[in-house]
């Protein structure tokens, strides 16, 4: 078992130290497995083996014979291409490889998808949640006026009437509601007072709009429902 | 190709050509030699046993020797390594330096134990 295993370790060393004593270290393996019997030796052995694969793999690749290729060598000045290994790459070394690779691009996902920048980073600036909660911040922080207001553009992909079937938007607000207007394209569309739920309509020409919400108080626990018609863009 | 580097010499080359005077050994029996006389201290594994060897043979302290039949297995055949004139110099400099520490350590008073 250990000299199986250490069979496909032994394919991370250099070509030619593989080819040299490659055989000699699985038969040293082979020989301390058989004379060292038990779980504790066993431990040992490969605690001993990882630790020399750690000291010895670094070392020997630093010293490891290499052959100067030079560019573009082919025939009439064309550029060309050659192997560095005369042996084609291993399949059982390529797995192991692409494993590890799978396994290190995992973790790094994994890391950016938790660390605290990964919103700020990755974040989809079309977001609709995103640009009604940084309108929010931007209500509630100490520079904004007392109001709060959220702004941002939309772009309708054809003419919407004001009786469409569905609202251009829709804002649920937290007990006790909201007052404040409306506006698209800098006109008011729509003044409402202390509601929970406000559904937009207007008359809307294909094309981009600014839309402004102004309510007489910060809003809390804003939500938003999204229109078949229209998409949201970053204000301009 | 760049150079193995021997000048200090490292434990494990010294170890190797320490375990070499005397007899000629094969790999696992110089690994073995190297853990009796360093009281299990030192266990050198594949890759830095073999990576040493091959720094000692290119230079030539060691050489190796025609392949010898194993007794335990006669289907296989190891590679046994013999320590050269220059092996044997370059070792017993290392120890002659190694004395005279002792020496120093011992008038210092810094060493404990019977056999000192």
């Amino acid at each position: 078992m250990s000299e199986k295993l250490y069979a496909i370790l032994i394919r991370l060393y250099p070509e030619h130290f593989r080819r040299t004593y490659g055989e000699e270290a699985l038969r040293l393996v082979r020989d301390r497995a058989r004379d060292e019997k038990g779980l504790l030796a066993a431990a040992r052995l490969w605690l001993d083996l990882l630790v020399d694969l750690a000291v010895s793999l670094p070392r020997e690749y630093s010293i490891a014979p290499t052959t100067p290729i030079p560019a573009a060598q082919g025939v009439s000045g064309e550029p060309s291409f050659q192997l560095l290994d005369e042996r084609s790459p291993n399949a059982a070394l390529l797995f192991v490889a692409g494993m590890f690779s799978a396994l290190l691009f995992l973790a790094c996902v994994t890391a950016v998808a938790h660390s605290p920048i990964f919103p700020t980073l990755f974040r989809d600036s079309h977001s609709l949640q995103w640009l009604v909660q940084s309108n929010l911040a931007l209500a509630r922080s100490p520079v904004a006026a007392p109001v709060g207001e959220y702004s941002f553009c939309m772009i309708a992909v054809r003419d919407i009437p004001s009786d469409s079937a569905q609202p251009l938007f829709t804002f649920n607000f937290a007990p006790p509601g909201a007052s404040g207007v409306a506006l698209i394209d800098g006109k008011t569309v729509q003044t409402f007072g202390n509601d929970e739920h406000l559904s937009i309509r207007a008359d809307v020409f294909a094309g981009d709009h600014p839309f402004a919400l102004r309510l007489d108080r910060p809003a809390e626990n804003t939500s938003l429902s999204t229109n078949d018609d229209f998409k949201y863009c970053s204000p301009k | 190709m760049p150079k193995r580097k021997l000048d200090p010499l490292p434990s494990a080359a010294f170890n190797i050509l320490l375990a070499l005077a005397g007899e000629d050994l094969h790999g696992y029996a110089i690994m073995r030699q190297v853990e009796e006389h360093t009281c299990g201290r030192v266990r050198l594994g594949p890759g830095t046993l073999y990576g040493s060897l091959q720094t000692l043979l290119e230079a030539e302290l060691i050489k190796e020797l025609d392949a010898g039949s194993d007794p335990e297995d006669s289907s296989e055949r190891r590679r046994y390594y013999r320590l050269t004139r220059a092996g044997l110099k370059v070792v017993r400099s290392e120890v002659e330096g190694i004395a005279q520490i002792l020496r120093v350590a011992r008038a210092k008073r810094l060493l404990r134990g019977a056999d000192v």
